[in-house]
């Protein structure tokens, strides 16, 4: 018993621990942004990384849930004869929900994960502390240009996830069973608000996009530095990223659109 | 590590699709409708002299 009590208490603590670390961390990231701007160049070659290279993975896969959206929206609509408000049922559940959700999990498995396994072999190879050694602060010069493009590339995944969704479903609705083309859209336009569906869909993309970076970056910076830390810090970024990004966003869709 | 220049087209083709997804979502998928004037009604306040 005292034995589980003990491990209880060191587990707690090394979490807290964990988590401060984590906080500080995010403060100098932070604060390391502002270096970026005289040396735009950086940021340019993460968003290349973080951004264009995700952007194939997310679009096909938004293609195809809009798709299945479109599909399985359809059989579910046309019992109840409201064919016409597919273009609704698809939207508000890409916009809300499943372009914010699914791309941030698609960008951690993507990228997040690389991020992690960059700066986790920086640090097994001891490239950071050499960049010490020659007074170059690694996270000013390594973690802040690369936390910004995340954090840059997110919402603009996010939102083409979501309009490719809207176009996939609309080709599967239309095209291949028959739903008016006119009242997708028009459907769609009149029940749909730019500030209630749109923003706060864009907002929670921020807010993924912040804390997946934060994570994969820390996991990185903090890997043990060697073959099997770097394979672990890995898999934990994947594994903490997905259980932030789900619980934030129900936490997220309980402030938004509680009142509605 | 591809060419710079090249990385840097590729750089603002994403930007540019993203703004322009934004842009979709805004304009094709919800209701905003700032830019469409016919919506607009004008009210015109005193007296006009009947």
């Amino acid at each position: 018993m005292m034995d589980f009590i003990q491990t209880l208490g060191r587990n707690t603590r090394s979490s807290f621990t964990k988590l401060g670390r984590a906080t500080f961390f995010l403060v100098q990231t932070v604060i390391g942004i502002a270096d970026i701007l005289p040396r735009p160049r950086l940021l340019l070659n993460q968003l290349y990384s973080v951004g264009v290279l995700s952007f194939l993975i997310i679009s096909i896969s938004g293609l195809f849930v809009g798709m299945v959206l479109g599909l399985q929206g359809f059989y579910i609509l046309s019992d109840f004869g409201a064919e016409e408000t597919l273009g609704v049922m698809v939207a508000a559940s890409l916009v809300r929900e499943l372009g914010p959700v699914v791309s941030a999990l698609l960008f951690a498995g993507r990228a997040g994960s690389a991020l992690t396994a960059e700066i986790g072999l920086m640090k097994a190879t001891e490239q950071l502390s050499g960049m010490e050694m020659m007074a170059v602060d690694p996270i000013k010069r390594i973690i802040s240009p690369r936390f910004l493009a995340g954090f840059i590339s997110m919402p603009l995944l996010a939102a083409l996830f979501s309009a490719i969704g809207i176009i996939g479903g609309q080709i599967v609705g239309s095209g291949l069973l028959g739903v008016d083309d006119g009242a997708y859209w028009s459907q769609m336009q009149a029940k749909l608000d730019f500030q209630d569906d749109i923003i706060n869909g864009v907002i929670k993309s921020l807010v993924f996009g912040f804390v997946t970076s934060w994570i994969a970056l820390f996991e990185g910076y903090d890997a043990i530095p060697t073959s099997e830390g770097v394979s672990r810090a890995t898999t934990r970024t994947v594994v903490t990223a997905a259980f932030s990004i789900l619980g934030l966003d129900f936490v997220l869709t309980a402030l938004m659109f509680g009142d509605d | 590590m591809q060419h710079s220049s090249t990385q840097d087209t590729l750089v603002g083709l994403f930007v540019a699709a993203g703004i322009a997804g934004l842009f979709f979502l805004a304009l094709q998928v919800s209701n905003l409708n700032w830019l469409d004037e016919s919506h607009g009604t004008i009210i015109r306040h005193g007296n006009d002299g009947c």
